[in-house]
């Protein structure tokens, strides 16, 4: 697959990711450690979020044969928390078959959770329209500055 | 669906990583002593909380006052997704204040609540002109 062909394993393999995949006690802490790692960063900079979501699918339907292989997986899921669009791919997301992971669950809800709606407008001077989407959602909308005593209001 | 609160401040942000809200300097008056005056920036924050048999979009405008005269309108749009809150923030970029009448940003929601935002806007008195030096 092509986007696993530009992924370098020793961005995702980082020892810090190595490291809280092995001390990790519970999911939340295992997600904080990870979610500020150069290797989730690097995930979420070089992959899709479509393309991330089908490398969790390829490998999440069976348990991991290697810690590296479990690492790997954890800095996946926890890439997704940084993409703008995961709500585009919600249903993916949560179609997800994560059983045979111990806390792949638990982080697939942490992310979910987080993820509190959010609409952002940015109204420009006159007659200018603008809209962005901010983590979570996508939302158009338009709008106006008017300022009298000029013709294009 | 309700208004949990709402705010006016100079600028808003969302951490990329930990999906926090921020809003820095808050707006609760204005003072100048000369109109017009455009404030470079202002940004509504709004929290909305969805309640049973609320719809999951909504839209609505948003308008603003600066006393009777309507100074900018955004068309907006309130997703709750999954979600029991949803934010809105709208950063208008200036807003022009004609007279030292308060600033009003009014939210109309479809089928939800209208809510109204009043920031006093005051005229101040200008500075005393600074005394002669001795000897002039």
């Amino acid at each position: 697959m092509e986007a696993r062909r530009n992924l370098d394993a020793k961005f995702i393999e980082t020892s810090a990711a190595k490291e809280a995949v092995l001390y990790a006690n519970t999911a939340a802490y295992l997600y904080e450690r990870l979610k500020k790692d150069a290797s989730v960063s690097y995930v979420a900079h070089e992959l899709s979020t479509e393309d991330i979501l089908t490398l969790i699918q390829e490998q999440s339907g069976k348990t991991p044969e290697s810690p590296l292989e479990l690492v790997r997986l954890y800095v996946l899921l926890v890439a997704l928390s940084i993409k703008d669009d995961l709500n585009a791919y919600r249903s993916k997301f949560e179609a997800l078959d994560l059983k045979h992971v111990e806390w792949a669950e638990q982080l697939r809800q942490m992310i979910l959770n987080e993820k509190v709606p959010t609409t952002f407008s940015k109204i420009v001077s006159t007659s200018t329209k603008g809209s962005t989407a901010m983590n979570s959602t996508t939302t158009y909308s338009s709008g106006i500055v008017l300022i009298p005593g000029r013709d294009d209001r | 669906m309700k208004v949990q609160f709402a705010l006016l401040a100079q600028s808003a942000s969302i951490d990329r990583f930990s999906n926090r809200l921020s809003v820095f300097n808050l707006l609760e008056s204005i003072e100048s002593q000369s109109f017009p005056v455009f404030i470079p920036e202002v940004v509504f924050v709004c929290i909305l909380r969805r309640e049973a048999g609320d719809l999951v979009v909504s839209d609505g405008t948003l308008s603003v006052f600066s006393g009777d005269s309507i100074v900018g309108k955004a068309n907006v749009r309130v997703d709750f997704e999954s979600a029991q809150h949803s934010r809105l923030i709208v950063n208008f970029q200036p807003v022009p204040l004609m007279k030292p009448e308060n600033l009003r940003f009014q939210l109309d929601v479809t089928n939800g609540p209208t809510y109204s935002l009043d920031i006093p806007v005051t005229q101040t008195k200008p500075a005393p002109a600074p005394l002669p030096a001795p000897g002039d």
